[in-house]
């Protein structure tokens, strides 16, 4: 009698606790949406898409923003989906067993390789050579996004059933055979919702963009070694400082950038679990 | 040529992590590492030691990590014993919260615990940001760990005749408790990484933690404000760096292993 009251008020205990997770979502979209409101119809400056982002001239155009996230983020993700595929296929089909053990052991490093860390060893490496610069930004989304994105990938291609891998070798498939019949079509949902995975962390990714990045949008579109400000940058640099237009400004794009990066995650998430 | 490339590849990205160290460690020239690890900061942090940063990453660190615990251990329990379990729903919320960009937990930490709650540019308010943002990482990772004992121990136990509840209190969380424990580690690390959202809610002044109302700098916050704001301390941020990512091996190292060994 006594256990089962335990038990039950353990279970009430618990049920509370865990109702937090989602709370403190809510909380995270009900803020930013209030706020945004609260800013935007207390503000006299009307924000426009194709202003420039000048906080110092009150101007708050969005559209180079979006564009440079966009310009640094889709090449990052594709450099960082086809050297991490490359990569995640030879520690699964061409390494043997210590090799794979290193690979693995030294991308896992990486892969918690503070965004911090990131950015200033860029800025004395990269940025000698191409500046801050779109390029520097490409670099430093990649850089973060790539070691998860192998180490997720390798775990996919795990789940495949060992036997079915011996019987298509001893029938005489090549690697790229390998990949292309058995495969990709055996994980496709999988892989494709990790790459929608993977875009959704480049999108976020601001302290080591933040540091090679230039923060100042010259010319849209962006050459590869222009100086870009992408969402997340100016949120950062931004906020602290803030007041006014700026701070509702910031407001909205946070709410941009967290729409964008769900909407990337929950695709990502749909097709991955389903 | 697929398999060539393919191994290239994978050698150059292997080499990289190593690489990076070696250029932190040619960078980071400090003459005493003990003056410069238990010395106390000069010109805005710039130059001396970096003992209160230290401190203030273990105190909002290991605050943080206790709160997020307490909530993600009984949301990663409730969603593994129930039914909950197979609803992709649920997973899809967990692994949503997980996806938030630090930043953003970072700009609504401010905004909410700072200005709505009233607890302003503070530790508290870097301490409850940091654990909204790694509860649903923890969670996952919990979840994670007890799936692995609940589909190995759980049909058994009911076999034996035992209740769900027993089987899960005395049986299958115990046997969980090595990656209940390393899920805590991999908290502790990207905990200490964070610079974006302790940069906004905790604040980045270069004193000692003197309480929960006070701002306070972690190691990567004062690194960041080092390179982006005050500038000419680069060598110093490079130390600082430097002994950010040993701690964070150290707590990481244990995980890749576990995660390795399961892997091979």
């Amino acid at each position: 009698m006594i256990f089962k009251s335990k038990n039950n008020v353990l279970k009430v205990v618990g049920m509370v606790l865990s109702a937090t997770l989602p709370m403190s979502l809510a909380i995270l979209f009900g803020t930013l949406l209030y706020e945004t409101w609260l800013g935007l119809s207390g503000t006299s400056v009307t924000l426009s898409l194709f202003d420039r982002w000048q906080p110092s001239a009150n101007q708050f155009g969005f559209l180079e923003l979006l564009v440079s996230t966009l310009f640094a983020t889709v090449p990052a993700t594709l450099l960082a989906i086809v050297a991490g595929t490359l990569a995640a296929l030879a520690i699964y089909l061409e390494t043997s067993r210590r090799e794979a053990f290193f690979a693995e052991f030294s991308l896992s490093l990486w892969a918690g390789f503070p965004s911090v860390i990131i950015g200033i060893l860029l800025l004395v490496s990269v940025t000698q050579v191409i500046g801050f610069s779109l390029a520097s930004a490409i670099l430093a989304i990649a850089t973060m996004i790539l070691p998860p994105y192998v180490l997720s990938v390798l775990a996919v291609l795990r789940q495949t059933d060992p036997t079915v891998l011996l019987n298509a070798r001893s029938v005489g498939l090549g690697t790229w055979q390998l990949v292309t019949v058995l495969l990709w079509p055996m994980h496709r949902r999988t892989l494709m919702g990790l790459i929608f995975l993977t875009f959704s962390r480049g999108l976020g990714e601001a302290t080591g963009v933040a540091l090679v990045s230039g923060g100042i949008v010259r010319d849209l579109p962006p050459g590869l070694l222009d100086t870009v400000n992408t969402v997340s940058t100016a949120i950062l640099r931004g906020y602290p400082v803030a007041g006014g237009a700026h701070e509702a400004a910031i407001y909205l794009a946070t709410l941009v950038l967290l729409i964008l990066v769900t909407g990337a995650a929950l695709l990502g998430a749909y097709l991955r679990l389903r | 040529m697929f398999r060539n490339l393919a191994r290239l590849i994978l050698v150059l990205l292997s080499s990289l992590p190593w690489l990076a160290v070696g250029l932190l460690i040619s960078k980071a020239d400090v003459p005493n590492w003990f003056d410069f690890i238990f010395g106390w900061p000069d010109r805005h942090g710039t130059a001396g030691g970096i003992f209160p940063f230290l401190v203030n990453s273990l105190v909002i660190v290991s605050s943080a990590l206790g709160l997020a615990a307490l909530t993600a251990f009984p949301a990663a329990l409730v969603y593994s014993m129930t039914a909950l379990h197979h609803s992709v729903l649920a997973r899809g919320v967990i692994e949503l919260g997980a996806a938030v960009p630090r930043l953003i937990w970072g700009v609504v930490g401010s905004l909410f615990f700072g200005s709505v709650v009233g607890l302003g540019i503070s530790a508290a308010t870097g301490i409850l940001t940091l654990a909204c943002l790694l509860a649903p990482l923890l969670t996952t990772i919990f979840i994670d760990a007890l799936a692995i004992q609940r589909d190995r121990l759980l049909l058994t136990c009911r076999a034996l005749g035992l209740t769900d509840a027993t089987s899960w209190f005395y049986i299958i969380l115990p046997e969980a408790r090595s990656g209940l424990a390393l899920a805590l580690k991999a908290g502790i690390a990207r905990a200490l990484s964070d610079a974006a959202a302790l940069y906004l809610t905790a604040g980045a002044t270069a004193t000692l933690f003197s309480g929960f109302n006070a701002p306070a700098s972690t190691l990567a916050v004062h690194i960041l404000m080092m390179v982006l704001e005050i500038g000419g301390g680069q060598q110093h941020a490079f130390a600082t760096a430097l002994l950010l990512l040993g701690l964070v091996f150290l707590a990481q190292i244990p995980l890749i292993l576990d995660q390795l060994k399961k892997g091979h």
